[in-house]
């Protein structure tokens, strides 16, 4: 339990109530219309969606996990958030063909790219699992502020969800993706200050820079500073060298891929809430950096915890490493501040997945298999209906993982959708690869992953200490023999339906029968026709 | 395709030049893994590594290296280009038969 000064009461207080305030305000926006309520009009500027991924990508949760994987293995515990990598290269290349897309979605998108029935089996199962997932991640969220608020107050998991999680349903129930996206640009300011204050705070209260490194070398645990200690074989401390090269392969390729993890459906919306293709990217990029350079912040905070707590074993209680530096060490004031940050950081995350398992439920399940006829009013009272659904599973999922939120986001980020990522490349980069091997690669993987994570090792029937890394390979090699026969064995997709697919979103790979067929049917001018044509329209523009 | 809809086709075209994947995007994807550096050098700098400082210089390279490369692109889709492309589609969608 934590004393609290009435001045820390008054800051977490006046936080919440501006967060609350802001939701109120862009009422009126939210209801005007299913694209105000879902990509606030389409027209936002680069460093609003930039600051809402930026703060959704900052959970809760994240400094749990973080804190996890730093105490753990020291600096080389870093290299678990090169996901950050994969949103830098989506900036560039996935954001560029699904910000060209008419889809409000990743569910829609599935439609563009695979025709007739298998199109529709793929939105509708990527929805489903859509809303599943952001039930899932609020889930973690509330099992991360119980953490939070047990350690603070000694409060239970039920209380904590109803204080703070149903205060975010308020404002995103009212104003949409506008309170959202608003709100998320305020909360990342209020996130960036608490990391900055509360990690300067950790290192000079274990002794600075030059303290922290004595203490390692004291304890024996020099290597903790080094983000490149690996361990090789069965020697060396740190991550297995073989699982950091997985990840640099992993978020690379996941990157060029569209939907291969799960925070990009949660971008896309903010890709389409830009004004410009050039919002969306600028916004992507400057995002990632921040998550990058907010990580460094954490790790040494995190290392300077360990240099004043060493030698804890048991993973829920190191978790709290990061907070533990703000609960145990800031001053009067400055506490209450930290705690209105938390629940800034707590609120940000929650309220955009309930947005977005919303417009998912709303817009590809639906609109687009129930009531295709609704009114922008109907689907704007569906999309809240939506948000208590939501509201409601999360509820029992984050009961679930309320202990070892480290081991459930290692699984979720990494292992839970590797079958998945290289069917992800695959329907961007390869014209041949169809609906059938899409929905082959992901229902192959709904199972494998389950089996051999969880199911295979409790039953004694695998080791239970395989490494995440042989996890990973194992399940992507298994389900490529599963849907690249399923691939190969069927037909590809209808050459009509991909046509409009290439002439409209331009992907990069292997189109080339796509694209000639284009230019055989008057769609694609040749390259020397079309920059002509372009050059003289851009000189009647000028004249 | 009618005249009619060819020429209307032509003055709606995008320069393929900016529109096209090339060799400029390629080398782009490889630059861009290396921004991690700037993790590892934020975190060793703020425990005065002398390596956090080169790590976090290679990181500022690596951002000027990938925007030299992908710039001139991001620079031409412009808001312009977007509405192009809008129009393009329509287009597109109006006269094309899918099946």
């Amino acid at each position: 339990m934590i004393e609290m000064a009435g001045l820390d009461w008054f800051w977490m207080v006046a936080l919440i109530v501006a967060m609350l305030f802001l939701g109120v305000l862009f009422y009126n926006l939210g209801k005007r219309s299913e694209a105000d309520f879902f990509l606030a009009g389409r027209g936002l500027p680069w460093w609003l969606p930039a600051s809402s991924v930026y703060a959704t990508h900052t959970g809760t949760d994240t400094p749990i996990w973080y804190g996890g994987v730093i105490y753990r293995y020291g600096l080389a515990g870093i290299w678990y958030g090169f996901f950050a990598v994969w949103v830098s290269i989506s900036a560039f290349f996935s954001t560029r063909i699904f910000r060209r897309s008419p889809a409000y979605t990743q569910g829609d998108w599935q439609t563009l790219r695979y025709a007739g029935l298998g199109g529709e089996l793929t939105r509708g199962y990527l929805s489903g699992w859509r809303v599943f997932m952001d039930i899932w991640t609020v889930g973690w969220m509330n099992a991360a502020i119980y953490k939070i608020c047990n350690y603070l107050w000694g409060m239970d998991y039920t209380t904590a969800f109803l204080i703070f999680t149903i205060t975010v349903a308020v404002y995103t129930l009212f104003s949409g993706y506008w309170g959202v996206v608003v709100a998320d640009f305020q909360q990342s300011i209020l996130v960036l200050s608490a990391i900055v204050i509360v990690s300067i705070f950790g290192i000079v209260q274990a002794g600075g820079p030059a303290g922290i490194m004595d203490k390692l070398h004291l304890l024996g645990e020099g290597w903790r500073a080094n983000p490149f200690s690996f361990v090789v074989g069965k020697s060396g401390n740190g991550i297995p060298l073989a699982w950091f090269l997985t990840m640099i392969f992993a978020s690379t390729l996941a990157g060029i891929g569209m939907g291969s993890h799960t925070d990009w459906y949660t971008e896309a919306q903010r890709i389409q809430s830009a004004r410009t293709l050039k919002d969306g990217t600028y916004s992507m990029w400057s995002a990632s950096l921040m998550v990058i350079l907010r990580n460094s912040l954490w790790a040494v905070a995190i290392l300077a915890f360990f240099v004043m707590f060493p030698g804890i074993v048991d993973e829920g209680t190191y978790e709290m490493a990061w907070y533990r530096v703000g609960f145990d060490f800031l001053p009067v004031g400055l506490l209450g501040f930290f705690l209105g940050c938390i629940i800034a950081i707590h609120f940000s995350t929650v309220s955009t997945h309930l947005n977005l398992g919303s417009s998912y439920f709303t817009r590809d399940l639906y609109q687009h298999y129930i009531n295709p006829k609704a009114s922008p009013k109907k689907l704007i009272t569906v999309g809240r209906i939506g948000i208590l659904v939501t509201l409601a599973g999360s509820f029992f999922l984050g009961y679930m993982m309320k202990e070892n939120i480290t081991t459930w986001l290692i699984f979720a980020m990494w292992v839970g959708m590797a079958g998945t990522w290289i069917p992800c490349v695959l329907q961007v980069v390869w014209w041949r690869f169809n609906a059938k091997g899409w929905l082959a690669a992901w229902i192959a993987n709904l199972g494998l992953a389950w089996l051999i994570a969880w199911i295979l090792p409790a039953l004694g029937v695998i080791p239970k200490d395989i490494p995440d890394y042989i996890q990973f390979w194992v399940l992507l090699g298994i389900s490529a023999v599963i849907y690249l026969p399923v691939t190969l064995l069927t037909k590809p997709e209808d050459m009509g339906h991909l046509v409009k697919f290439y002439v409209m979103n331009k992907p990069y790979g292997f189109w080339g029968p796509v694209r000639r067929e284009a230019i055989r049917r008057g769609l694609l001018t040749n390259d020397s026709a079309a920059v002509k044509a372009a050059e003289s329209v851009k000189g009647g523009e000028k004249s | 395709m009618s005249e009619k809809h060819s020429a209307r086709m032509k003055k709606l075209a995008i320069d393929e030049k900016i529109d096209n994947w090339g060799a400029r995007d390629l080398a782009g994807i490889i630059t861009v893994p290396f921004s991690i550096c700037a993790a590892a050098g934020l975190a060793l700098a703020l425990l005065g590594r002398p390596l956090g400082y080169f790590l976090l210089l290679a990181a500022v390279g690596q951002g000027m290296i990938m925007f030299s490369l992908l710039l001139p692109k991001i620079k031409a889709i412009s808001l312009e280009y977007e509405t192009k492309q809008e129009e393009y589609e329509k287009f597109v969608e109006e006269i094309a038969r899918w099946k």
